[in-house]
């Protein structure tokens, strides 16, 4: 299952006001960049919560088999498929190591290879650098479902072009530094829908944010904020967005503001390459970013 | 264009006495410009240099200076020396160069950019075609003929398909007066009004809708129909164009153009001071129906030449609302809706003789620190209007090209004065006929630092998640320029620029050199030479 952010033209942004960070007019000054810089709302998240510590389903070892599948890969923004793009996959879901298997898409975009369904595995997409084309894109964490035919047949993954990622630090107000990464993903309840009003949360797993790294949510037009105007939170969308996050492994959290608590819904772990976009969702009840489909789990049909 | 008119109606009085044939006549020049830039580009060892054509040709058709037509044919426009697509099997043995330009794009052989007439009525003038444009100072409408500027190369250079007319509203009157009277001798007042219309877009690529719709999900916009799935904007491909795709008057864009100067020359001031002072405005109305756009650009410019003093001025500002910029605004009812409030403005004067001029120029446009918010407050001077030959037209022209990426080419600056302003003293000194060596100085400062092109710095007026600079100043820079004129139609150049640009530029990101200071700001030093030898026809 791949869920898929929808940003409909990252032009087309807007900024819908909402708290900022820095209340402060006329600029200057940095907060410290602790837990309360980057989680501070007070309001109350959306979405349904009551998965948080409950049992989420055991995958069934049966239904862990290889398919064949026959991707295509495309554009993350315009949806237009990626011509002769290098497709390489992770099986154990690790990208620091070299990869399992590589693929070269053909005109169209389309590839094939064999993954194993329902596990963890991660992909990443490129083009040569002098083509000037696609920055490295990555996707960890991706679980296909169970399938009796034997493949999964037209599944897209993403590549994000070299376009998409300089316009989204540039519409927000921000010089991405591409020694760093960029992450942006999709914050989801215990249904896998959208939650409104989380915030987000990177650290080293023993609660140090990086020294770089700012957050950014999308509006109501699900489209980052820019600068002058951050939300404090995502709205009913879930977008979210960060720039600057050094290379290494973090710990990406998603907190929500129950009333009288800010409370853990989920994360995920995520090792930052330099230069790359990494698309990745996190899922309320769930601490490693993996969210198996039904057609995994026990006692599935 | 408005200069030519000039020209046109003050030779009203003379085409009586004009031979009655017709005249070939033929303006232009062939041109070849060197280019050497140092430690600008990542990756960049040595000196990186290149060499580029161009060919213009500008003819003319007279009868008897009451009718005229105009042409302007390019060739090799901006190709850059060699065969640089591989025509020849082995480089080495290279012989038939291409016409490649520096974007690496193979060009057109030859172009035919403009082509008008103009002929007079008994109370005007006409000209109609796609014609050059040309107000003031240049800083909104620029013709980009000829070699104009101190530094620097015309690059671009307005172009409009245009009807205008012209007249000398009181010369009619005058003229009437003094048929009627011969013995009134009413004076006449040099004043040109002009209007015209500009057809801008016909019929545009990008489909306006205005809303979104997606068929990949429950979509509640009843505007949206089955399998609908678009932006607020979608490109089409104009082989899909019905036969009758002109026949949409909603997304046509034009504009309306009024025009108000007084021109007066040899003007007496008191008692022994003579000089020259033009005055006027340009007013331009632009509309299309289906975005809602109707903006005003008002751009008024002042020049006065008395004695040795010299003064020039051009401000404009464009205002009004427009659904059509794809960079939408902060309402969420109307996420399109933009109100532009844009300034810029150039303001020059000094001594001037016939050995020295010695000019101070200060110029500003205004930037935009949130671009994708209702007001939309940035845009560069015309690219055309030559400040420098690196921060502006090498360095923020790359700035804004590297951040916005092809997804947003209207946004770069090219070369264009951008989100700032600037001083620009210089002097020119004519040691014998025929030569002139420049020198000039120019520091420029942010307007709205926006994050991303021009880089926060605590104690601005704008809020960032970053404040990453310290300097106050974005850059500055030295130019020097040689001007030769050989066998009266060979123009030699030679023109050096020094720049310094601080840590409020993007450098490191963006594929140019930078360097690091103890306090890890980083900035860049950049050195270029530039040639131009030019044959003038």
């Amino acid at each position: 299952m791949i869920q898929r952010m929808s940003l409909p033209f990252l032009l087309l942004v807007a900024c819908d006001g909402g708290g900022t960070k820095d209340t402060d007019t006329g600029g200057g000054g940095e907060a410290a960049r602790t837990f309360d810089y980057f989680v501070f709302t007070n309001e109350v998240y959306t979405g349904d919560s009551t998965c948080i510590g409950s049992d989420m389903g055991t995958v069934d070892p049966a239904k862990q088999v290889s398919v064949t599948f026959n991707g295509e890969v495309h554009d993350f923004q315009t949806e237009n498929e990626v011509s002769e793009a290098t497709v390489q996959f992770w099986l154990a879901d690790d990208i620091s190591g070299a990869a399992d298997a590589e693929h070269t898409a053909d005109a169209d975009g389309k590839f094939s290879t064999t993954v194993p369904t329902c596990t963890p595995i991660a992909y990443g997409t490129f083009t040569p650098p002098e083509w000037e084309e696609t920055v490295d894109t990555y996707e960890v964490h991706q679980v296909y479902g169970y399938v009796e035919t034997g493949s999964i047949d037209g599944e897209w993954v993403n590549s994000v072009s070299q376009s998409t990622s300089k316009i989204i630090p540039s519409v927000i107000g921000i010089e991405w530094d591409n020694t760093t990464g960029i992450i942006a993903g999709t914050a989801f309840d215990c249904t896998e829908t959208e939650i409104g009003n989380a915030q987000i949360f990177i650290h080293d797993g023993n609660g140090t944010p990086p020294a770089t790294g700012e957050i950014f949510f999308f509006d109501d037009n699900n489209l980052p904020t820019s600068h002058d105007k951050l939300t404090a939170t995502n709205p009913e969308n879930g977008l979210w967005v960060a720039v600057n996050v050094p290379v290494g492994t973090w710990q990406v959290e998603m907190w929500g503001w129950s009333g009288t608590e800010h409370v853990l819904l989920g994360s995920t772990v995520l090792n930052i390459l330099s230069g790359s976009v990494n698309i990745s969702n996190i899922y309320t009840g769930h601490d490693d970013g993996i969210a198996y489909p039904d057609s995994c789990l026990m006692g599935a049909m | 264009m408005l200069g030519a008119l000039w020209l046109a109606l003050s030779a009203a009085s003379a085409h009586a006495d004009a031979p009655d044939n017709w005249k070939f006549s033929l303006d232009g020049y062939y041109r070849v410009r060197g280019h050497a830039f140092w430690d600008l580009y990542e990756g960049q060892a040595d000196a990186g240099t290149y060499m580029t054509h161009r060919v213009r040709l500008q003819p003319q058709l007279n009868f008897e200076d009451r009718a005229k037509f105009f042409m302007q044919v390019d060739a090799l426009d901006g190709a850059v020396f060699g065969d640089n697509m591989s025509q020849a099997s082995t480089a080495l043995f290279a012989g038939s160069p291409s016409e490649t330009g520096i974007d690496g794009v193979e060009g057109d052989v030859i172009s035919v950019p403009r082509a008008w007439m103009e002929f007079k009525v008994p109370v005007g003038l006409f000209r109609v075609g796609r014609q050059s444009s040309q107000w003031g100072m240049g800083l909104l409408a620029n013709n980009g003929d000829g070699f104009d500027d101190s530094f620097g190369e015309n690059k671009f250079g307005s172009t409009y398909d245009r009807i205008i007319f012209a007249t000398r509203p009181i010369t009619v009157a005058t003229t009437v007066a003094n048929m009627v009277n011969p013995a009134t001798k009413v004076r006449d007042i040099p004043l040109i009004t002009a209007f015209g219309v500009d057809r801008l877009v016909e019929d545009p690529l990008i489909q306006y809708y205005g809303y979104t719709c997606d068929s990949g999900e429950t979509d509640d916009d009843a505007r949206c129909a089955a399998g609908d799935d678009h932006s607020y904007t979608s490109d089409r491909d104009p082989q899909y164009r019905p036969d009758t795709w002109w026949v949409d008057t909603q997304d046509d864009v034009y504009e309306m153009v009024y025009v108000l100067i007084y021109r007066g020359e040899d003007l007496k001031f008191g008692k022994s001071l003579v000089g020259d002072l033009t005055a006027g405005v340009y007013i331009v109305n632009r509309v299309q129906a289906e975005t809602d756009s109707d903006v005003v650009i008002l751009d008024a410019y002042v020049k006065e030449e008395i004695a040795n003093t010299y003064f020039e001025a051009e401000v404009l500002t464009i205002q009004g609302g427009t659904r059509a910029i794809t960079l939408a605004s902060g309402n969420a009812e109307d996420p399109l809706g933009k109100e532009a409030a844009i300034w810029g403005y150039v303001l020059r004067g000094g001594y001037q003789d016939q050995r020295w001029s010695l000019l101070m120029e200060h110029g500003y446009a205004s930037g935009d620190e949130t671009p994708t918010d209702e007001n939309f407050t940035g845009r560069p001077l015309h690219p055309d209007h030559n400040v420098g030959l690196l921060f502006y037209e090498e360095i923020m022209s790359r700035i804004t090209a590297e951040t916005w990426g092809d997804g947003a080419k209207g946004l770069w600056s090219n070369g264009g004065v951008y989100n700032s302003r600037y001083i620009f003293p210089n002097v020119r000194f004519r040691p014998l006929p025929n030569w002139e060596l420049s020198g000039a100085w120019m520091m420029a400062w942010p307007d709205k630092p926006d994050g991303a092109r021009i880089l926060c710095a605590e104690g601005d007026e704008v809020e960032c998640p970053v404040y990453s600079a310290t300097s106050d100043y974005l850059a500055w820079e030295a130019d020097f320029a040689i001007k030769h004129r050989w066998a009266d139609h060979v123009n030699v150049t030679v023109e050096g620029g020094y720049a310094h640009v601080t840590d409020r530029i993007p450098l490191k990101n963006n594929g140019l050199q930078y360097e690091t200071d103890e306090n890890g700001a980083t900035y860049g030093n950049y050195f270029t030479l530039q040639t131009r030898v030019a044959y003038e026809f």
